[in-house]
């Protein structure tokens, strides 16, 4: 017998009631069963290139450090997925008495060991921890005074003039328990962390593996990841096959002629992020200057003759932004109405020419091994461009710790490779001040007129108007050149397809979040 | 023998004399100051001077060595300047996971190495022989650091047959402990993780003694005392192993020995592909960031090694060849 269809639906009854069901179960969330959680990920292991000094959150002024240190204690204020500066540990932040900050605490949040996080476990992180002149990041909170208790949840930094970038400087500032500290000297300190982040200390063998554990009453809300483990794994080829053997779940700083075997494979995928971390070459310009350099339209000239956009895509498989300016579009300051300045050699010529060196000049290139991404072959890439256009340059390849003790006594060559990234505050004061201002250790150009206007910024509270202020300064930067501006480039890690973590523009590592797929 | 072995010791004390002037001279002339990378780009010359300060590094380089002398004298090597803790005791502490790899790797290349290199001198001009040969110039010429990727990708990452680095939680010796228990599990992870870096650190080895071997059976099989040996009748066999190989051992024996220093020094860079934690890559860190009293301690410890080691073959001799005695 030929079955009937109920009316315009096109369906029959026995169907309209199986429908109509299941409809009624999702839209009224009625529980068929037990409520299926995001799965647990028992052990998860994340390789970075290097091993941590310490475990000590204050003591180092390390990346690797501060990834870890993410994982194990908690801010003030950090950043979300989306780089927005958001409250933590604090519930909200303002700006008080024309240069104060004032914190309110979150109430409820305990360390590892049940001591509760308050008032008094700030103040003593910055004025004993972090203010102390053992640590190497003292100099971030030498414009903060004290930190006033108003109540056991509320704080006043109490600094001696606006400082605008306390917030972001904060994101690196973990909230230790004063009891804990004063109970250990430094030497357990170094080994045995407390905090109140989603993970807790277990063990740590130094080079081989640091073990954290799930923080059952994280406060904001345990994560999945059961067992966490950092590894130290200083050869790249060594963690893109440990990612493709499945042995890691996150591998650190891949390096771009690597990205093809991590995006081609089934087990594992590449994900990268455009930062803060600005790769430039540094022109020096204080004193002994070469005469060419000194002229502006010779440093226009040079930003000409390289062709930025070639290097981006065939030395880094074009993941990375060209920048006409020092800092990239992450950053509070950037002047979006800059234009980098176009690949023309023609144009290099002639301003060469009208500046007066029609057959060119020859000057040293200083690159250190380690300083950016494919540092050497970008480097190579350059000076090939600019013996285009006539400039002879010659490549001095240097070892790191070589390099930057000559950077810091300012004994480089004419022109050195730089990558900056600003501290990971994205405020464009802290990529002009350390690099332009008279007397700082990296400033190679600064002119009264620059000074004037970062210590402006640095004293502007109204967030608008210092916007402002930092746009015009990079506007006089693109225009003095003081660098050959290059690009921001790429963050890029691999991870395992079966969980959900993605590159940050920060370069950290939060795991708390991460979920199976 | 008393006499032999006091002059030894004494010989000692001159060698880790001028391995401790060299090795302090070489670091602290090398460019790069350890503190600037310490302390980062924010620190003020301030915080440098006073951490310099900490470490006596503002001090002369003559007052620098005689302090470090007279501390190494009582068993102390300085503290290290990037991990604040005493450098020998780091060196130490490391010490026994290099030495897992570098055992690990004399027992796989020295009788791979030995057998392969008397197949090839009783087989010479023979296919054995020619692939001895190969084998060996393959082991002696290729960089490590090359070899090790090739069997990470080969057996850790296409055939996934392998771990491609790092070391279990359990030393050696607490996994074979727990073996006895009956559980070889720890043990057969441990030695599957050994196995990549130990094959990859023996390979140099491994060619130099093969060829040394088959060049030395060569030269003992031409003597008049195997011929005789044979004339009597003896099986081959015995002839080989109780006569020739005896005898053509000892120069073998005197290049392992010298050899050990290299594979010592091959296991840095075996230790950076796999990341083994031994004090190979301790060294490694330790000389990029210019913490000298690590590197000293590093060095002297191995030169010391290097001597026992060299000892104790000295002593093997005499089971090889009961003529010699000291």
């Amino acid at each position: 017998m030929k079955r009937q269809r109920a009316g315009h639906l096109g369906l029959n009854r026995r169907d309209f009631l199986k429908v109509a069901s299941g409809s009624a179960v999702t839209l009224l969330g009625i529980s068929l069963g037990p409520r299926r959680a995001s799965a647990e990920i028992p052990v998860f292991t994340a390789a970075q290139q290097s091993d941590l000094r310490t475990l000590d959150p204050h003591m180092h002024a390390d990346r690797v450090n501060h990834i870890v240190d993410d994982n194990i204690h908690d801010p003030l204020v950090r950043r979300d997925a989306k780089n927005n500066l958001i409250p933590w540990l604090a519930e909200k932040y303002e700006v008080v008495n024309g240069k104060d900050w004032k914190f309110t605490l979150r109430k409820g949040v305990k360390f590892h060991n049940g001591n509760p996080f308050d008032a008094k476990a700030v103040k003593f992180t910055i004025e004993k921890r972090l203010k102390s002149a053992k640590s190497p990041r003292s100099g971030d909170y030498k414009l903060v005074n004290e930190v006033k208790i108003l109540d056991s949840h509320t704080v006043v930094f109490v600094c001696e003039k606006p400082y605008m970038t306390l917030p972001n400087v904060l994101y690196f500032a973990p909230i230790v328990d004063e009891q804990y500290c004063a109970a250990h000297d430094d030497e357990f300190l170094a080994k045995n962390p407390m905090g109140t982040g989603p993970f807790r200390f277990v063990e740590w063998v130094k080079d081989d593996r640091l073990v954290l554990e799930r923080n059952e009453a994280y406060w904001a809300g345990k994560p999945d990841i059961k067992r966490l483990v950092f590894k130290p794994v200083p050869e790249a080829a060594t963690r893109v096959s440990g990612l493709l053997a499945g042995q890691l779940n996150l591998a650190t700083y891949i390096p771009p002629q690597l990205w093809k075997s991590v995006e081609q494979s089934q087990r594992v995928r590449l994900s990268t992020s455009i930062g803060g971390r600005m790769v430039v070459a540094v022109f020096h310009l204080d004193k002994d200057v070469p005469k060419p350099l000194a002229d502006v339209r010779v440093r226009q000239a040079l930003n000409y003759a390289v062709n930025k956009q070639s290097i981006v895509d065939n030395l880094l498989a074009g993941k990375a932004e060209i920048i006409g300016q020092p800092a990239g579009p992450a950053v509070f300051g950037f002047n979006p109405a800059i234009r980098p300045y176009p690949f023309d050699p023609a144009k290099a010529k002639l301003l060469l020419k009208e500046a007066g060196y029609p057959d060119g000049f020859a000057i040293k290139f200083d690159v250190a091994k380690g300083m950016a991404l494919n540092d050497i072959q970008v480097c190579e890439a350059i000076v090939a461009q600019l013996k285009e256009v006539g400039v002879t340059t010659e490549l001095v390849v240097n070892e790191w710790t070589d390099f930057m003790s000559r950077l810091g006594d300012r004994k480089t060559n004419a022109l050195h490779l730089l990558s900056w990234g600003g501290f990971s505050s994205f405020d464009a004061i802290t990529y002009l001040k350390p690099l332009f201002f008279t007397g700082d250790k990296y400033a190679f150009y600064s002119t009264p007129e620059t000074d004037k206007l970062i210590l402006e910024a640095e004293g502007e509270i109204n967030q608008e108007k210092r916007k402002s202020i930092l746009q015009r300064t990079m506007n006089i930067m693109h225009t003095q050149c003081p660098m050959i501006f290059l690009h921001v480039q790429s963050n890029a890690y691999g991870v395992s397809r079966s969980c959900t973590w993605e590159a940050r523009p920060d370069e950290m590592i939060p795991l708390a979040d991460v979920k199976s797929v | 023998m008393h006499a032999y072995i006091l002059k030894r010791c004494g010989q000692l004390i001159i060698v880790l004399i001028a391995a401790s002037i060299f090795i302090f001279s070489m670091i602290h002339l090398a460019p790069g100051d350890p503190i600037v990378v310490l302390l980062g780009e924010r620190a003020t010359a301030e915080q440098m001077q006073r951490m310099r300060q900490a470490f006596g590094l503002d001090q002369p380089l003559h007052v620098q060595y005689l302090k470090f002398l007279g501390n190494c004298l009582q068993g102390n090597f300085g503290i290290s300047i990037r991990h604040g803790v005493p450098s020998g005791r780091l060196v130490l502490e490391r010490l026994p996971i290099t030495l897992e790899l570098v055992f690990a790797s004399m027992l796989i290349a020295i009788p791979f190495a030995i057998f392969t290199g008397v197949i090839a001198s009783i087989r010479q001009n023979s296919w054995w022989d020619f692939s001895a040969s190969f084998f060996s110039l393959f082991g002696v010429s290729m960089p490590s650091f090359w070899i090790g990727i090739v069997l990470i990708i080969v057996f850790g990452v296409v055939l996934e047959w392998l771990p491609v680095m790092g070391r279990p939680e359990w030393s050696l010796w607490s996994a074979a402990g727990i073996a006895l228990t009956g559980n070889w599990e720890p043990l057969g992870t441990f030695l599957r993780h050994l196995f990549l870096p130990a094959l990859t650190n023996s390979l140099w080895m491994m060619g130099m003694v093969t060829r040394l071997t088959r060049t030395s059976m060569l030269d003992v099989l031409k003597e008049e005392y195997v011929r005789t040996a044979r004339g009597k009748g003896l099986r081959e066999q015995w002839v080989i192993t109780k006569h020739a190989l005896r005898n053509a051992l000892i120069p073998v024996l005197t290049v392992v020995a010298i050899q050990f220093g290299s594979v010592l020094g091959g296991a840095v860079i075996t230790e950076t592909v796999f990341a083994w934690p031994g004090m190979g890559r301790l060294l490694v860190d330790s000389v990029y960031n210019r913490d000298y009293p690590v590197v000293q301690a590093a060095v002297i410890i191995c030169a010391f090694l290097f001597a026992v080691v060299n000892l104790i073959v000295d002593f093997l001799y005499t089971l090889l060849d009961p003529r010699i005695k000291y």
